[in-house]
Parts: C-alpha cells; structure tokens; sequence
C-alpha cells in the first residue's frame, strides 16, 4: 500500500483576499514552497486556479501524497476541500512538473469556470477525470508555447 | 504516544498536592507512572521531581536546587541548550533528545503553566511506556506526534496563573470525534489510528505555541488554552477545529470523512475552580454532540442542572419497578362498523415521588439508553397480561415493544413465560413495534418476530408514516394492523395529510393488513376515516387512557 503510485485530484474554495496583486503573490508562494517540498517527496502534479477555486492533482507514492494532502488541508488560503479521485495509478502523468500551474487569466482556467457553471458549481457532480484531462492538456499545450506556465515559474 | 499514561488513581494521587504552590520533592512521589515529571524555575533549578524522571535521565537521587540544563549537558549538549530557550520562553514546546549515556530516545516536554515555573514531562519513546496502560492500541502509532498526556493536563491546569494583565482565562476545548467508531468498524483499526495521529497532526498545526493539545480518552482531544482572552479566542479555535476537522482525510487509499463536536468550559466564566474544567467541558461536548454533532457548545450552569436532573431521573429509574411506581393504563380500540371495544393498548405511567408524573417520551429514552428497558418492557408483558385475563375472551391486548428488547435475543422466552404464567391465550396478545426495529440488523429481528408469531401472537406496526414508512418493511412480515401516526389524524384538515392517511388505508386494504387510527378526537375525524375504510380507531373520542379499575364500565 504504502509504496504504491497514487494520484489525488482535489478541488478547494480559495479564501484569499485582496486585490489581484495580492492573490499572485500568494499562488507564487504557494507554487515555490509546493515545488521544493514535491521535489523533496517524490511528488509531481499541477494546480489550476480561476479566482474562485483551486483544481489540484497530485501523483506520487500513497504516504507522501497523504503527508503532502495534510500539509495542505491545514493551509488556510483554502477552504470547502473536496476529494474527487484518489486512487492507485500505474503511471504518471505530470511527471515533468513538480507543481505546474495554469492561471486564471489562461484558456484552461477558463474551460474549467465553465465546467464549473455548467454543474452550478455542485462539486458532487464534477468528474475527477475531466479536471485531470483539462489540466493534463493545457499543460503540454503550455509547454509547448511557453506561454501560461512561465507567466509564475 | 502517550496516551493515558496516568490511570486515574494515579491522577487522584496528583492533586492532592496541586494546591500547594511550592513543591517538595515528595509530590511526585506517590505516581507510579512511567512518565517522568518535574517542576523547574525558568531558571531551570529543579524544585521537584520524581522517580521516574530521574530514572529516565540518569540523574542522581539529589537534585534539588540543582540547574537541569547543568545535569542533562553530559547527555546531550545541544538538547540541554534548546531545553534552556524553552523554559526560559512562555511556550510550550518539546525537544527530541537521544541520551549519550544510555541511546535511549526521550521526548522532554516543557509546559509554561505560570510565569514563574515550567513543567517538565519527559517519556521514553524507545520503550513505548506510555502505550502499555492506553485505552486501544493508537498508542504506539503516534509516536511522531508530540502531545501531552492526561497527567501532565491535570498538572498544567492545577498550576495555572493568570499572566500579568489578568485579562486572559484558561480555557479548555474538549473536542469529540463523531462516528469514529464507524470508521474504526469500516476501514479497520489501523486506518482508525491513522487517523487519530491526523487529527491530533491538524490540531498541532494550528493551535498557538503555547497552547497544550493532549491527547484525552479514544476518540477525544484536549486543546488548552493558556492565557488568551476568552471566550472570543475559544470559540473562534472551535470554529477552526471543526472546520479543519471536516476536511477529508486520505486513509489506505481512500478517503475518510469525520466531523468533531467541541465543548468549551473557561475559568472564571461559569467554571470557578480549575477543577471543574474537565467536567464541565465534557458536558458541554455531551450537549454539543446530543444537539448538533459538528458544532460546538459552551459551558454554562444549566447545563450542569440538566445533567443534574437527567442524573436523578436515571437513579430513578433503577429504583421505580422495585418501589413500584410504574402502573399500566389501558386505551380502548374500538371497530369502526359498530364502535365496538375489540382491545386495549397498555400505556407505561411512571408517578415519580416528588416529581409527579414523568412522561414516557422523557424516560424511555433513558430506559433504552441505560438498559433498563429490558426489565421495564418484560413487566409491562407480564402485567398487561394479567391484567387482561380479566376482561372477556374477544378483547385482544396491545403491548409496545422495544427495538432494544429485541437486543437481548431471548424476546420470545419473555413473551411466553408471560402468556404461560397469566394464562392468557395467546391469540389475544398483539405486540406493537416501530419501524426503527427493522432498520438494524433486519434479518434479526423478522426471525425473531416470526418465532413470537408462531407463538400465536399478533403483531402490529406502530406509528406508520413517522419513520421511514417503507413498504418494503410492511411486506417483509404479516403484520396484524398497521396504525396510523396521531399527528396524521390531528392535522387531517390539511390536504396532504388527508392524502396520505387515505393511502395508508389502501395500502393496508390492498396487503390485507388492517388498519387502526390513533388519536381520534371528533365525529369529523371518525367519518372521515369511516368513509374512507379504516377498520378501528383509537383516541379520546371513544376514551383516555384508565386504569385498570375502569375497564370493566367501558365494556359494559
């Protein structure tokens, strides 16, 4: 159990306040201290935000992916967590990025309001595997382009 | 880890002592605990400690007025160094020191409960001590958490102060785990630990640095709070609790879901002696639970008359059969065709001396809690029993039975020794249940039920349309009656219930179970009914509940 490959998608209500500047700043931090610990523990995976919430996947083995989650069930930037998918996997996915990112203000970001106003935002109803896709084809699509990753990288 | 190192004798033992506020060396003396215990100045000067503390860090049997940091630095320098900063800070913090004498690896706790001394607890996590007396066996996974134990909250709370602007309070924030039990049966025992060593991670991330969180009983938390202005700090860590403990956690690959009801109790606001915090914080987290699980509660003195009061009326209730304070009232079932008396159901009345009449929706609930039902439901069978071979050979009696009678497993035995000992027959004994006895373990009580049947005795649904009135449950078993909730026939001018009464009867016509209607008080009600097929009724318009006594003129 223990050493097996996970992948954990999650969805959160974000809590931070202030002015446009202010949220960047936040996600910045959160990206660079998220990168150096996911580093340090095996994990890799990529965040989206649109302002209104957090979309996160994380893949890694089941106890750090478990520490990592608890480290940030604790962080009060977030709130209303919700577990779409947490289940063993035979590979990765986002084995290229630490914590790669997609911003509000990108196309990706955009699709996944969308999503979210088409269930009117009734989390019950959004798929795990359709955040995981969205977020796994924007960002190849990014790295292709460089273009949304490099905007906080 | 440390879980319930103290046994409560051991935590008696300590208080004796926890007034004096200078301690001789004999304070600790009386605990045979394995946890080491000792009051240093901030200064570090030893005032007192016991065996076990010296036990664990070598130290010789002489050590008062001598400096700790002076007698720990030929064990380890640097841990001596840190454990320097910490008694001289306000905060409560513990420090990993791997001993050069002898390997072992000790936690040293040090708790700033006043300003002018430090308490110092110390355990040995290379012999998992503290796990040995534990309530389950969570102990040993926790090892990584560093939490206080029982014993050392007794100490901190017995030995606080207020700081010096005297604006802040000590409070203590109990916190319950709702339905870990559930998690413990369906996920297993060790996701249970798991997730105990979570909350209690969760915890530690978000109290203050000189807060105190310990571990309490199985499934609770204590956070103490040392000197924070109060209630407002509190309430809004309670809030925060509850919020975070919401959260899913993730456990062997799947995701877990708790939530935490929390009791506030703070001293010098409704709690005046430090002594009474644990209580009064637990009743708080007792009505917390009982209202509203997920939200919390603080103290206050009604609650301690409530439970006061719900405390007489448990002693009570022990005593009521033996002093014979229980009498049956009878309430007449009449046919609707010609208003015909056919039976009679069997009311429990409880006359408590000075208290006057308790009513059975307040003291059956107790009964079935404490299991005093048991007794109290076969008395109710054996009496009505009796009571009935009185009245002529066509009128049946009705008895409620409890879901919780059905627990014990030997219902039946109880049904026919009272049948056997009146001399009743059993055709004319029905036995009413509710729906919620076949929400639990189903296949249980159908068996048991179909054996009591097979006695000759009738059985009936009681209160149809309050629970989940599942037809599945009317088909599952040959029911005698189904009878129709009161609040249905009270509120029949209202459409719906008009509706849903009408359905009940088909339903019942359809199955080719009877149907009775309780609690009819007008013509209106009786015609209605009438006209719609309901075969008996029940209520103040043919008759109230009477004693026995009275039976006889009611049928004649």
């Amino acid at each position: 159990m223990t050493q097996n490959l996970y992948r954990l998608i999650y969805l959160s209500r974000n809590t931070i306040l202030g002015s446009n500047e202010n949220v960047h700043q936040e996600i910045e931090q959160i990206l660079a201290i998220s990168r150096q610990r996911n580093a340090a523990s095996g994990i890799t995976g990529a965040l989206m935000f649109n302002r209104e919430c957090f979309a996160q996947v994380l893949e890694g083995v089941h106890d750090q992916i478990q520490e990592t989650f608890e480290r940030i069930q604790c962080d009060p930037r977030h709130g209303d967590v919700v577990v779409l998918d947490f289940e063993p996997v035979d590979t990765r996915r986002f084995s290229r990025w630490s914590m790669g990112y997609i911003g509000y203000d990108t196309l990706a970001s955009k699709e996944f309001t969308q999503i979210q106003l088409a269930t009117g935002f009734d989390v019950k109803q959004l798929s795990g595997e359709r955040i995981y896709d969205l977020l796994h084809v924007h960002l190849y699509a990014a790295e292709k382009t460089g273009s949304d990753l490099e905007k906080i990288a | 880890m440390i879980y319930n190192s103290l046994n409560h004798s051991a935590i008696g033992e300590l208080k004796i002592n926890n007034r004096q506020s200078q301690h001789s060396a004999m304070d600790f003396t009386a605990i045979d605990s394995p946890c080491g215990f000792a009051w240093v100045d901030t200064a570090g000067k030893i005032i007192s400690a016991n065996p076990a503390f010296l036990n664990l860090l070598a130290l010789p049997a002489d050590v008062a007025n001598k400096t700790l940091f002076d007698l720990i630095a030929p064990l380890n320098a640097s841990a001596a160094g840190l454990l320097r900063q910490a008694v001289a800070g306000q905060h409560t913090e513990t420090i990993k020191l791997v001993s050069a004498v002898d390997n072992k690896t000790l936690h040293v706790h040090v708790i700033a409960c006043n300003q002018e001394q430090r308490l110092i607890m110390v355990e040995n996590l290379s012999s998992g001590n503290f796990s040995q007396s534990g309530i389950n066996h969570q102990a040993q996974n926790h090892s990584a958490v560093p939490l206080a134990s029982r014993g050392m909250l007794n100490e901190c709370i017995a030995h606080w102060k207020p700081d010096e602007s005297g604006a802040a309070s000590l409070a203590m924030i109990m916190i319950g785990l709702d339905r870990f039990k559930r998690i413990n049966e369906t996920l297993g025992h060790d996701a249970g630990d798991q997730l105990l060593k979570f909350a209690a991670q969760r915890l530690l991330r978000i109290v203050r640095s000189d807060d105190l969180v310990a571990h309490f009983a199985g499934d609770q938390f204590v956070v103490l709070q040392i000197n924070q202005n109060q209630p407002v700090a509190a309430i809004a860590m309670a809030e925060r609790i509850i919020e975070l403990l919401k959260r899913p956690f993730l456990i062997n690959g799947q995701q877990a879901n708790i939530s935490a009801s929390i009791g506030l109790a703070i001293l010098h606001q409704d709690t005046e002696s430090s002594d009474d915090l644990i209580k009064h914080a637990e009743l708080a987290l007792h009505d917390a639970k009982h209202n509203a699980r997920g939200s919390y509660r603080l103290y206050e003195q009604s609650l301690q008359k409530n439970a006061g009061e719900q405390y007489d009326l448990e002693v009570g209730l022990r005593r009521a059969l033996f002093l014979q304070e229980f009498t049956l009232f009878y309430q007449a079932q009449v046919r609707m065709q010609d208003r015909k008396i056919v039976g009679f159901e069997a009311l429990i009345r409880w006359e408590k001396p000075g208290a006057g009449i308790i009513s059975p929706v307040r003291f059956i609930p107790l009964a079935e809690e404490t299991g005093e039902i048991h007794e109290i439901g076969k008395w109710v069978l054996q009496t009505a029993c009796r009571e009935a071979t009185a009245w002529p050979e066509d009128i049946k009696i009705a008895v409620n039975v409890s879901p919780v009678q059905f627990e014990s497993g030997n219902l039946k035995q109880i049904v026919q020794a009272a049948l056997s000992a009146s001399g009743l027959t059993p055709q004319r004994l029905e036995l009413e249940i509710t729906e919620g006895l076949l929400i639990k373990n189903v296949t249980n009580a159908l068996e048991q039920l179909r054996e009591i049947q097979a006695l000759g005795v009738s059985v009936a649904m009681d209160d149809f349309g309050t629970g989940y009135s599942s037809l599945n449950y009317l088909s599952s078993f040959p029911f005698s009656k189904i009878k129709i909730d009161q609040s249905f026939v009270h509120r029949m001018q209202i459409d719906k219930s008009r509706t849903l009464i009408k359905a009940v009867i088909t339903l019942g016509n359809a199955l080719g179970i009877k149907t009775l209607a309780e609690g009819v008080e007008t013509e209106e009600q009786f015609d209605y009914l009438a006209r719609n097929g309901c075969m008996e009724i029940q209520g103040y318009l043919i008759s109230k509940p009477v004693p026995a006594e009275q039976i006889q003129a009611l049928i004649s």
